[in-house]
């Protein structure tokens, strides 16, 4: 076999290299499986803690085994590791300026980690993307958005961006944005709204409800209508409050109006004429003849 | 129906027949069981009547007085001889009781009141069998109970008269009574305008006159504005103890530190 890898290759392989080769192949092996399996043992021994936790510590005792065996390996076929110290100057300038954004990276994962402002499971909002943390990555973050997208993130985005993380606490608010007709009892429109509020249970009794009167709008007085809600529970009973609303005006006759513009031909003329003509029969009334 | 011997009583086991369909009511909330050769499907519905007194057990039922609105749960079991088990349980979070006029616990002073609060149902195909369905037989609206929006914990909110004679509390099949003393041994008077009673630390008894649960009593400090509570055993009412029909919720180890930051009442 080494005169047939020789004849091939043009090598001079003696059999104690072939050997040695052998040797360093049967370590990367075993790294392999018992890197595994380590990963495996840390797994089942941290079930106690949180999935980042887990992951960063399954991560640190296969990458440690991983590369025991990767530097034995090497050795068998006779890398040397002083060789490489020696080097070690010239090794960290040149990886230095070829890796500067790989090792920003790394470094703003650790941070990350440490900060504990996101973890595995969490629903964030980063830029503009919002979805689910799947990993927090040696190099990026990746995300889960809601229609099934996979988001990849470099860790120096994450670092310098602004995230909001819609996990982190148990209770959210809701604010609902209503207007209501002027010609409308406010009194009434403001017992209406917190009696709603109050009847759901869906909707946190302490924090209160609060009602804030945002002023007289174009057409309309309007409303900011703010309910709490257990976190789970926040998009129902945002669907829920706002069709309860609806629907309790609608009992009640109080008038949610649409934008409408008054005109007027001035303060001190009499209001304009309007005439009401009557449509013509649409299927004789060939198209751009009808009344404008 | 066995275990029952009050008409007041509408847990313990019945005996079902495959394809029948049974109906019980108790007060607000309304449950409709059938069991087949290999399911059981199981119809509920609560109304907000919170006020409501009727008790129907087992009754006899057809598919007509179903009413769309039930929610229906379906469960793949088979049972030869089909016994479905009812039990009734204190609710899965601690309750957060509102007097509808905050009352005034003077200085040195000891106040004896009783809250009911509504109880969960839990139907089990047979006694200590599967569970086919557990839920509250009234809906309590949610309420965060702490500090502020960060410290606290998420409990169930009810409004109640905070009645001081026991002969005034109206009898309800749905809810269980916990006697609640508050203690005030602060130098200033104290405003009760709420109170938590830790219900998921609460055994539950089937008494003469209902459902009642371990005593609370929640004592003031001297100028401090937090609470102890400490859990008794038994309901504390001449009469009122009976079986104890369901445990703590909460392991009993945790029962007398009930949360985090010891504030019980709302003052």
């Amino acid at each position: 076999m080494i005169d047939w890898l020789a004849s091939t290759f043009h090598l001079q392989v003696t059999p104690a290299q072939v050997s040695a080769a052998i040797r360093a192949g049967v370590y990367v092996a075993l790294g392999i499986v018992l890197a595994r399996l380590a990963a495996a043992t840390v797994n089942r021994a941290t079930r106690h803690m949180g999935a980042q936790e887990r992951v960063l510590l399954r991560r640190l005792a296969s990458y440690a085994v991983l590369l025991l065996f990767l530097a034995s390996a090497l050795r068998e076929i006779g890398f040397r590791f002083d060789v490489l110290l020696g080097a070690a100057g010239i090794l960290t300038v040149a990886v230095g300026f070829a890796s500067q954004t790989s090792a920003s990276n790394m470094i703003s994962g650790l941070f990350l980690m440490l900060e504990r402002s996101i973890a595995i499971g969490d629903i964030i909002n980063v830029n503009g993307t919002v979805g689910e943390v799947l990993s927090i990555d040696l190099l990026s973050t990746r995300l889960r958005t809601f229609d099934n997208l996979m988001v990849r993130i470099p860790n120096q985005t994450m670092v310098t961006s602004q995230i909001t993380n819609y996990n982190r606490l148990p209770i959210r608010r809701f604010d609902l944005q209503v207007g209501v007709a002027y010609k409308e009892d406010l009194a009434k429109v403001e017992q209406a709204l917190l009696d709603i509020a109050d009847r759901d249970p869906l909707c946190l009794e302490d924090p209160a409800p609060l009602l804030i009167a945002q002023g007289f709008g174009a057409s309309s007085i309007n409303y900011q209508l703010s309910v709490w809600a257990k976190r789970e529970n926040w998009l129902e009973l945002r669907n829920r409050i706002t069709r309860e609303v609806k629907e309790g005006f609608d009992e009640l006759g109080i008038e949610i109006p649409f934008p409408h513009v008054s005109v007027y031909s001035g303060s001190v003329t009499e209001p304009m004429p309007v005439r009401l003509v009557p449509a013509a029969p649409s299927a004789e009334t060939p198209p751009g003849d009808g009344p404008s | 129906m066995r275990g029952v011997d009050a008409p007041s009583r509408w847990w313990g086991e019945t005996d079902l027949v495959h394809g029948a369909l049974r109906a019980w009511c108790v007060g607000p909330y309304r449950l409709w069981v059938r069991s087949m050769a290999r399911e059981w499907r199981l119809w509920s519905l609560s109304s907000h009547d919170t006020t409501a007194t009727e008790l129907l057990l087992a009754g006899e039922a057809q598919d007509t007085d179903l009413p769309e609105t039930a929610t229906l749960t379906r469960v793949g079991l088979a049972s030869e001889r089909p016994v479905l088990s009812l039990q009734p349980l204190l609710a899965d979070r601690d309750v957060v009781v509102r007097p509808d006029i905050p009352l005034v616990v003077p200085a040195g002073a000891r106040l004896e009141l009783y809250v009911t609060t509504p109880v969960w149902l839990r139907a089990r195909a047979g006694a200590g069998g599967p569970v086919l369905l557990e839920e509250p037989t009234h809906r309590l609206s949610d309420t965060w109970f702490g500090p502020n929006t960060l410290e606290g914990e998420l409990a169930y909110a009810i409004r109640t008269s905070a009645r001081l004679e026991l002969e005034a509390l109206p009898q309800r099949p749905n809810r269980a009574i916990t006697k609640v003393a508050v203690v005030n041994d602060a130098r200033e008077p104290l405003l009760l305008q709420k109170l938590k009673v830790p219900v998921t630390g609460l055994g539950l008894y089937a008494g003469e006159a209902g459902l009642w649960t371990d005593h609370v009593t929640l004592e003031r400090k001297q100028a401090d504005d937090h609470a102890e509570a400490s859990v008794g055993s038994g309901p504390d009412v001449p009469g009122a103890r009976g079986e104890r029909i369901a445990e703590p919720r909460m392991a009993t180890t945790t029962r007398f530190s009930l949360n985090a930051f010891g504030r019980l009442l709302g003052v």
